[in-house]
Parts: structure tokens; sequence; C-alpha cells
């Protein structure tokens, strides 16, 4: 087995970043790539590139990963998450001597061994993932759903994570590739093929209220050559959340129903 | 009331849009259907008749049950389910506007 194919058969390691609200981002560019060509993956870049603060038409690492995404990764099994500080503050200790010497500086060389004024960080984590170490700070998926949903930000309840994971993950097994929908107005964009390669389909609406929604919606969408999606999953809705094992209802595969619209061209 | 909203989307259809054959279908007590033939092809998709379900926009939900309801209901009178159906929506002003419903996930018109 080559080292390529040794690396492709691990696990993808999913940085998770700032426990209170909890974030996933990849730095690695091996690990994105891998997300793209094997999964279908995308998330949205995030980060300025250095050299062109003033523009946000190419953006760079790292690249963030939705909700849905993580738990779908988790569903497929291809994937670990980990708590990154830990991780690194843990790396930091099992460093030697000769890593912190070339990495820490002091100005003053008299108090090279007291508290260093610089530390010099490279544009990638660099080394290979420590495997030993990432075992010890594994995050379960119930503890990052968790912290999702008692983040400040979130006002997602359990049973709607739950209904629209699923209407996720269907999407996703009909092939299509999925981005956040915000662009236009709705939850979900998405693409029969590779984004760089296809304009996007449809513009996927998990809840809607009233008529008004469809007409705007739809009207939206046709003008953007597109059409928007409602969905439902026959999943039931009035459940208690208490004591309920969230994984394994994720887990489940209910019934989807979809339905297309777009403005009909005459009236 | 109902009926006098399929009535009023019946007569839009006819006089303003020109289409032809347009019949209201009674399907149950809260729904109606019409179907009827527009002048010319709307799109390059073979349909003969097409179907609508009339509806006011002013206070009023649509779930996707009801509209999985309709295709059932009208694949009944119909005799085969309708490759989509349009859902006139009729403001009290006397707008309406037609939209398509396709069971699934299609691809756009003109994508």
């Amino acid at each position: 087995m080559s080292e390529n194919e040794l690396a492709a058969s691990k696990p993808i390691v999913l940085p998770l970043i700032d426990s209170a609200n909890p974030e996933v981002l990849i730095f690695n560019t091996t690990a994105i790539r891998r997300l793209r060509d094997e999964y279908g993956i995308l998330g949205v870049l995030i980060g300025t590139l250095a050299q062109y603060p003033q523009q946000n038409v190419f953006l760079s690492v790292p690249l963030k990963l939705m909700v849905w995404e993580v738990i779908w990764l988790f569903e497929q099994d291809v994937c670990v998450l980990v708590d990154w500080l830990k991780y690194c503050n843990l790396k930091k200790d099992a460093m030697n001597g000769d890593y912190k010497n070339k990495n820490l500086i002091s100005l003053d060389k008299k108090k090279a061994d007291t508290k260093p004024d610089f530390l010099i960080t490279t544009n990638d984590y660099g080394e290979e993932d420590d495997w030993e170490l990432i075992d010890q700070c594994k995050v379960t998926l119930q503890s990052y759903i968790d912290k999702y949903l008692s983040s400040p930000n979130c006002k997602t309840t359990i049973p709607q994570l739950i209904s629209n994971y699923h209407k996720f993950k269907h999407l996703k097994n009909e092939g299509y590739f999925i981005s956040p929908g915000l662009k236009f107005g709705g939850d979900l964009v998405i693409y029969p093929g590779d984004p760089l390669r296809y304009h996007s389909y449809s513009i996927i609406k998990f809840d809607f209220v009233d008529i008004n929604e469809i007409i705007v919606g739809g009207r939206l969408a046709t003008g953007v050559k597109k059409n928007m999606i409602i969905m439902e999953s026959s999943h039931a809705k009035e459940q208690s959340s208490v004591g309920l094992d969230v994984a394994n209802e994720l887990f489940s595969d209910p019934t989807i129903t979809a339905y297309s619209i777009e403005w009909a061209g005459f009236g | 009331m109902t009926s006098t909203l399929a009535e009023q989307v019946k007569i839009n259809l006819t006089h303003y849009n020109q289409w032809s054959d347009v019949v209201i279908h009674a399907v149950s007590n809260e729904l109606f259907a019409i179907s009827g033939k527009p002048p010319q092809k709307l799109d390059d998709k073979e349909i003969d008749v097409e179907w609508i379900v009339p509806k006011t926009n002013s206070n009023s939900k649509l779930s996707v049950d009801e509209i999985n309801q309709w295709f059932k209901r009208i694949a009944e009178i119909h005799g085969n389910p309708p490759q989509r159906i349009a859902i006139a929506v009729v403001n009290d002003d006397g707008t309406i506007v037609y939209y398509f419903i396709h069971e699934g996930i299609v691809k756009p018109r003109q994508n």
C-alpha cells in the first residue's frame, strides 16, 4: 500500500474549534480535497487571502463545514471530530526541545530559558496527524450536537435539527452537491455536480409558512434560472426531546416528500 | 366560497389567458381542481391537459401533505397522476398568479 493509499484509508480529521460556539474549521488542504473528491462535501472557504485582504471573491482556508455536513460524515463513518485546542496543547507538550527552540524566539538571548517573546507559526499545521493524540481528543457526535444546540447563536431545536438533517441526507444521497442557501434566501442550494462545473439547480426551503413565500421564493428562483424545492420528512415532529437518542434518530431514514416550484410563465 | 374562487380562476384562464376546455372538478368538499388546455404549449414538455388548483393568498398556509393530497385526488379523477399541477393564487384585488408544482426534485426549465 502506497503512502497516499494509506492516507486515504484514514478517517478525515475534523478540527472542532472554540468549544463554546462550536465550528468545524479545516486548514489542512489535503483533507479539504478529500472531502470534495471522495465525498462531495463542499463546505465554505471563509479565510481571506493575506495578499488581497480587501476582496471577498476568492477566499482561502479555513474551510467551514455546515452542521449537516459534519453529521453526514459521521453517519458515513469517515471522519473523527477532534477537540483542536486540546490536541494542539497535547502536541505541543509532546514536541521535543529542538522544535520548541526553533519556534519560540526570545529577543533577549540571556532569558532564552524563560518566557519567549515570539512564536513562529507555519501556514499549515505541518506535521502528519498524530493518531495517538487524536484518539485522546475525540469528540462524540452527541457532545458536538449538544454544544451546537446550546451555543448562543443557535435557534434550532432537536426535532428540527433531526428533520432538517434527514432532508439534507436525502439530497446528498440523491447525488447532489450542496451549499448553504443564504445567497438566495433559502436553507440550501443544490447543484447537479461540482459547482465549479455546474450552475445550481434549486433553492431548498426546509420550512415555509404561507403561500406568499411560495410566490416570493418561486419567482426569485425562476428569475435566477432555478426552481424552489419544499420538503417534508415523515419523521414524527412532536416527539419529546427528553431521553432521545439523537444519533440514532439522525441516522434513521424516514420518507422524504419533495415538490419543485417554479413560475408558470403566464397569468 | 371556494367554488367562487374556482369560478374566478376559470374566468381568468378562459378570457384572459385564452385557455380552452376549462372545466371545474369538485374533487372533495374542500378541494376544487380545474383542468384546461393552454392556447400554445407552455414549454417543451408534452402535456395535453394542465391541472390547476385555486388558492387564496390571504391567511392561507400550504403544507407538503396538502400538495400530496392534490396529486393523489387528481390522479383519481384524471386516471393517472398529472406531470405537474399549477397553483393559482388569487388575491382579493383580482390578481391571479400561477406557479407550477412538480412532484419530487426536477431540473428547472431553463437551466
